[in-house]
């Protein structure tokens, strides 16, 4: 019976003390973080999938987690190595989780090689690799024409996270295009770790045009011409004046400089002895420079003269015999000069560049300036102040005729074609487009000076010989136009376009196994995420993932207080107990 | 049980015991090297190990006794079951006798009664009395177990030779079963030249055979072919057969080149060629040098002893080494020779390097005062026909007073020409004289002859500029206002072209003749007149360069000019001209080479390697050492392309696309180095006319239209 009786006070107390307490109300404080709204993004979201569900779980407690890009939200988290397509709608300060690699990996940059290779040359493909994981073994780098191996190097890997540049050489045999494979491996690890880029490049046997202007005979251009006659890579026109209204010609030059159409045959025009040159050839010589987009090699003679205005500088410094001097560029890929008498602009007029300099006299002066480039209009010129160079032939010594032939083989390519064609890739898998550019250079560097009207038409003729209209449209300035291709069936293809009686093609190698350059943009992310206030975190440290949020959002926590018997929910414990102690009471017969 | 009848049961039963355990080990044995068989036929241990192939072996058969043994251990230990299975007529009475034998007397409950004791003697009395009868190899054969014994081993041999086959059987299978004419082996032998003294040397299946020049090669070509030709360089021969498989030829190894051995059919068929690099090493010449005394000397009689020394070498030996010497006498154009050899005592370190001594008493050439004579050494190696060598030549002379030595003997081409100027001249005769109180007289005048040796030496370099020697009658006397109308009538043409008007060519005249009078004022010990002579042939030297900085060997008087490469001619003729086009004279390297990556890149395109495969990279390694067969990068790449033929030939596709890859690399390596480098990436249109526009915006520049 007193068990009985027990059992309702405590029942009854029970329910006194809940309505004593909602009678009182206490207040408990707390620090808490508010519940910010932080989204979440994926470069990749197929491949990052499992870490975007991760990082979902990993917020969800502590934020309103909103997948996909939210302008308005507090933070967002990228989640993968790389940067999202909607790079600059991302809302709040950036937070990005990078993928752990497990194992070594490697993956190439797009290689840099010329889409066009002459017979007689070896063209450098250089490439940069990038490895992870891969400290202390070696990269193997090879390059592949169609089924065989042409060129490979092996480099030893320094670092967890290497950026390694490397220079293969490919040799073409037979013009035509030549596909071309570069495979990167790390030795020893699987070869789904690998990495491989295909590139596609036109072989040609054209042959550069190269004019020599020697007003009176000169023997640094004598000897320069010599060097470039035995290089089948030129067809040499030249003409010297050995006395008044008598020349020694080679070829059909023209009789002066001052006619832009005799000059426009020509990639490149040397001028020995250019002090001589009349004002009427200046002008010739600037127009072929801007109108053409010509290349201008002047042989300086230190000696005063119209062409001193193409210069862009007027104080010179000079050296006359006191010591032979070795002129290089930085690293000495063309070969070297020698030469003691030696004249240099004071000061390298505005956007001209040094081609080849040699060491002061004095230690710590720094380096003159011999040899050197300048922008003139789209055109370039090139001056030499190695006035005896020609005297220093030498080849145990000496790279007098490699200095030259690769100087004016390098002024030659980049003389702009009529048609300057340039496709964004030249090996694609189906499917996937191709950015195409053209300029169209008569139209580009005359625009202004004369209405043009002209037309261009682009067509894609694959290997059967069917052939596809291209729509170029035109972008930007007078002369330049754009298109897009999207080639589904595999194939080699070639792009032509023609204007007026000018034809250019560029190769295109569509096929299954060509891999997209996957281009390692994580320093872009780094530097992306770090400009925004942000960090950089990986998969294995999600379990901060939290804290690093709220330390990059500048959450404070606050004091909250709490008022835990205002929740009606009360009611039902209350109402439980007291209806329970009625139940007891009746059973025995007390109520 | 240990009587009397019990002894031919107990070794019954022993000797049914022990065949069925030899039974049961043949049996295991059997088993196991057929686990062995299956092992090595699905690959394991991989092919070309049969030494690891055979300890499996050993390992499966031993497990298969051990197996066996035990799965029958209770039959051996129950044989007399064993023999009534086989002989039924025995009715148990063979086991009962066995159960008695095996309990040892008085354990056996029975042989308490003495009925029991005759029962148990009955038993074992008409047991042994039916063992008698019996014949245990055929109850028990063993024949079964052993036939199926060897039958494992047999079939465990043949796979095992079979997977490990020497690469050529393997071809040979190969080749047979595509009915191909085959090389299997090429041996040769190497027999150097006889005077090389070198022993022969045997070679298989060489890939490149070197050897010095003038061997012999004799070839055995092993093949499965009705004829085998070998090419080289000068051509292709038959080899010879006694129809047996066997091919056999000679070669003279002269050069460097190739054997190209190509095995046919009877109907003509060819199969695949093996290519052999030859490399021929000359034989070098010998080295010999007179290293003592090593100059030319002056005494003032030919009473004089000289001591020689002679070390000569060769790269294989050397067979013989005198010293020969001429003797010159006379004067003017009486010149008489009279040659002889001295004898040396030589010292042989080995066959390759001698040394040799001698003295010569100069008394036995009879020298007199302005003769000389002439020697040098002599040395020849032993090949035939060789032409010997012999050392620089020095001179010895008896100075006479006005001689001077012949200046061709005196010039040594390639030593010291510069060496020694006209101010060390004047150098050395100073010391000399200062030190002339302490000499002999008889060292003075040697060293005095020895300036006056170097003087004539300088001025023989100077008379070696001016062209040729100078007449004693010119320059004494010439000046720019006085000349000697003799020698200017001899060289009119001279004059005509104003090289005589020329100070510098005449101050030079009048050095080089003090300096032929300080060399016969040396000669006569008057060296304080001598050094007078000295100082003013250096005065006039140095006016000589200081008036002309030019002094070319082309402005002597007996030269003429060439006076259509001097660009001179008629005013009025002149005119314009146009030359032809100079073309580049193609790299004959880059022009070979190209074209065999071309066909190496062709013959790799197809993802399947042709069936004549290993024949055109044959053809291809003959093409690349065709290009130059001594050059080691062709060589390499003739090795990588004939190992490729191999490998395809053997159905290696794999090994002989690693070994095409590597032959590519090694030629696209080789055309590197003779190729220039194409220009990198060219900026597009568009921004050079940007970085144009900007030039001009920071220059200043209006734009011009």
């Amino acid at each position: 019976m007193s068990v009985t009786r027990n059992r309702l006070l405590l029942l009854r107390g029970m329910a006194v003390a809940i309505a004593a307490l909602g009678v009182f109300d206490p207040t408990i404080s707390s620090e808490r973080f508010a519940r910010t709204a932080v989204a979440v993004v994926a470069a990749d979201g197929a491949r990052d999938s499992a870490l975007v569900s991760d990082v979902h779980a990993a917020l969800a407690k502590n934020f309103t987690v909103i997948p996909g890009v939210w302008p308005t939200a507090s933070a967002t988290v990228i989640v993968g190595d790389r940067l999202p397509p909607q790079v600059t709608s991302l809302g709040g300060t950036l937070v990005a989780v990078e993928p752990v690699h497990s194992g070594a990996s490697v993956a190439l940059d797009a290689p840099q090689l010329p889409a066009t290779v002459p017979l007689d040359g070896r063209a450098a493909v250089r490439v940069v690799a990038r490895t992870r994981g891969a400290n202390g073994q070696l990269l193997k780098l090879t390059l592949r024409e169609g089924n065989l191996v042409v060129d490979q190097v092996t480099i030893p890997i320094t670092s967890d996270s290497a950026r390694i540049p490397a220079m293969l050489s490919f040799v073409p045999t037979l013009p035509g295009s030549s596909v071309l494979q570069l495979a990167a491996a790390v030795a020893g690890a699987p070869a789904a770790k690998a990495a491989s880029v295909t590139a596609m490049v036109d072989v040609t046997d054209d042959r550069w045009a190269v004019l020599f202007f020697d007003p009176r005979p000169s023997w640094n251009s004598t000897f320069l011409r010599r060097a470039v006659e035995r290089d089948g890579r030129f067809v040499v026109t030249s003409r010297v004046t050995t006395s008044r209204s008598i020349s020694s010609m080679v070829g059909t030059p023209p009789a002066s400089l001052a006619e832009l159409a005799a000059l426009q045959l020509f990639d490149v025009v040397v001028v020995g002895s250019p002090q001589l040159l009349s004002d009427q050839d200046v002008v010739g010589l600037e127009n072929y420079l801007r109108r053409r987009g010509g290349r201008v090699v002047l042989l300086d003679d230190a000696t005063d003269g119209p062409y001193r205005r193409l210069l862009g500088t007027t104080t010179w410094r000079s050296d006359s015999g006191s010591r032979i001097v070795t002129l290089a560029d930085s690293d000495s890929s063309r070969g070297v000069l020698r030469a003691s008498e030696l004249v240099w602009p004071a000061r390298l007029p505005a956007g001209a560049t040094v081609v080849a300099s040699g060491t002061a006299a004095k230690a710590g002066d720094p380096p003159w300036p011999v040899v050197w480039r300048s922008p003139v209009g789209s055109g370039s010129l090139i001056v030499s102040g190695a006035l005896d160079a020609w005297r220093f032939r030498d080849q145990a010594v000496s790279g007098f005729d490699t200095f030259w032939r690769s100087l004016l083989a390098e002024a030659a390519a980049t003389s702009p074609p009529a048609i300057d064609l340039r496709l964004s890739a030249s090996a694609i898998a189906p499917g996937d487009s191709v950015l195409v550019t053209v300029a169209l250079r008569e139209v580009m560097l005359q625009a202004g000076t004369r209405p043009t009207q002209t037309t261009v038409r682009a067509t894609l003729v694959s290997s059967a010989n069917q052939a596809t209209v291209v729509r170029l449209w035109p972008a930007g300035a007078p002369g330049f136009f754009r298109g897009v291709i999207h080639p589904w069936e595999p194939g080699t293809f070639r792009l032509a376009v023609s204007s007026g009686g000018d034809r250019v093609e560029a190769p295109l190698l569509v096929a299954p196994d060509v891999m997209p350059v996957a281009r390692d943009a994580s320093d872009l992310l780094r530097s992306w995420v770090g400009a925004r206030g942000g960090v950089v975190t990986t998969a294995a440290q999600l379990p901060g993932l939290v804290a690093q949020l709220h330390r990059v959002i500048g959450a404070v926590p606050h004091r909250e207080p709490w008022h835990p018997m205002r929740s009606p929910w009360w009611i039902v414990p209350f109402a439980g107990l007291l209806a329970v102690e009625w139940w007891l009471r009746r059973r025995q017969g007390l109520a | 049980m240990r009587s009397p009848e019990a002894v031919p049961i107990r070794e019954f039963l022993r000797r049914a015991g022990q065949r069925l355990f030899w039974r049961s080990m043949a049996e295991g044995a059997a088993i196991g090297l057929i686990v062995a068989l299956m092992v090595a036929l699905i690959g394991w241990p991989a092919r070309g190990m049969p030494f690891a192939t055979a300890l499996v072996a050993v390992a499966l058969t031993a497990a298969g006794v051990v197996l066996r043994l035990a799965t029958t251990a209770d039959q051996r230990h129950s044989a007399a079951h064993e023999v009534e299975r086989a002989a039924p007529g025995a009715r148990n009475l063979l086991i009962t006798a066995a159960e008695l034998v095996a309990v040892e007397p008085g354990q056996h409950p029975a042989t308490s009664t003495q009925a029991a004791g005759y029962a148990e003697r009955l038993v074992l009395d008409q047991a042994a009395q039916f063992v008698a009868t019996l014949d245990l190899a055929s109850l028990l054969p063993l024949r079964r177990a052993i036939l199926l014994l060897l039958a494992a081993i047999g079939l465990w041999s043949a796979a095992v030779l079979r997977i490990n086959a020497p690469a050529a059987r393997r071809a040979a299978v190969v080749a047979a079963a595509a009915q191909m004419a085959v090389v299997d082996r090429i041996d040769v032998t190497v027999t150097p030249p006889a005077y090389a003294k070198q022993q022969s040397r045997s070679l298989h299946d060489p890939s490149r055979i070197e050897a010095l020049e003038g061997s012999r090669l004799h070839l055995v070509v092993h093949a499965r072919a009705g004829t085998v030709t070998v090419e080289t360089l000068h051509g292709s021969q038959r080899l010879a057969t006694d129809g047996s498989g066997v091919f056999t030829a000679d070669i003279s190894l002269d050069v460097d080149g190739y054997l190209a051995i190509e095995p046919s059919r009877s109907d003509g068929a060819t199969g695949t060629r093996r290519l052999v690099g030859l490399s021929a090493t000359p034989d070098q010449a010998p080295r010999v040098h007179v290293t003592a005394p090593g100059r030319d000397l002056q005494f003032p009689n030919g009473t004089r002893s000289l001591d020689l020394t002679v070390a000569a070498d060769d790269d294989i030996g050397l067979a013989a080494l005198t010293l020969r010497y001429t003797k010159v006498a006379g004067s003017g154009e009486r010149f008489t020779f009279v040659d002889g050899d001295l004898p040396l005592t030589i010292t042989r370190a080995d066959a390759k390097r001698w040394t040799a001594r001698a003295t010569w008493r100069l008394a036995s050439v009879g020298l007199e005062p302005g003769d000389m004579v002439v020697y040098r050494a002599v040395a020849r190696d032993g090949r035939p026909g060789a032409p010997p060598v012999e050392s620089d030549s020095w001179i010895v002379a008896i100075t006479a007073p006005g001689g001077i030595a012949a200046a061709g003997f005196a010039i040594d081409p390639e030593q010291e020409r510069y060496a020694v100027s006209q101010q060390m001249v004047i150098l050395k005769t100073e010391r000399l004289l200062a030190a002339k109180l302490a000499l002999s007289p008889e060292a003075f005048a040697d060293s005095a002859a020895l300036i006056g040796a170097e003087q004539r030496r300088v001025r023989a370099e100077f008379v070696f500029m001016m062209g040729g020697e100078v007449a004693d009658d010119q320059g004494e006397g010439a000046s720019m206002t006085q000349l000697n109308e003799q020698a200017e009538a001899d060289g009119e043409s001279d004059l005509a072209a104003g090289r005589m008007v020329n100070a510098g060519r005449l101050a030079l005249l009048r050095g080089i003749r003090h300096m032929s009078r300080a060399s016969t004022k040396l000669t006569t010990r008057d060296v304080t007149t001598a050094l007078g002579e000295e100082r003013q042939a250096l005065a006039e030297v140095e006016k000589a360069f200081s008036h002309s900085r030019i002094l070319l060997r082309a402005l002597t008087q007996h030269e003429r000019l060439d006076l259509s490469r001097r660009l001179t001619g008629v005013l009025t003729e002149a005119a314009s001209a146009t030359r032809p086009r100079a073309e580049a004279v193609p790299n004959q390297a880059v022009l070979a080479l190209r074209p065999l990556l071309a066909d190496v890149a062709a013959l790799a395109a197809p993802a399947a390697l042709p069936p004549d495969a290993a024949i055109q990279a044959n053809r291809l390694a003959e093409q690349a050492l065709r290009i130059n067969p001594s050059a080691p990068a062709q060589q390499q790449i003739a090795a990588l392309l004939a190992s490729a033929s191999l490998s395809s030939s053997r159905g290696e596709e794999a090994a002989a696309r690693r070994a095409l890859d590597r032959a590519a690399t090694a030629i696209a390596t080789a055309l590197r180095s003779n190729l220039q480098a194409a220009p990198g990436v060219a900026a597009g249109a568009e921004l050079q006319r940007l970085m144009g526009e900007l030039t001009d915006r920071l220059r200043h520049v209006p734009v011009r239209p």
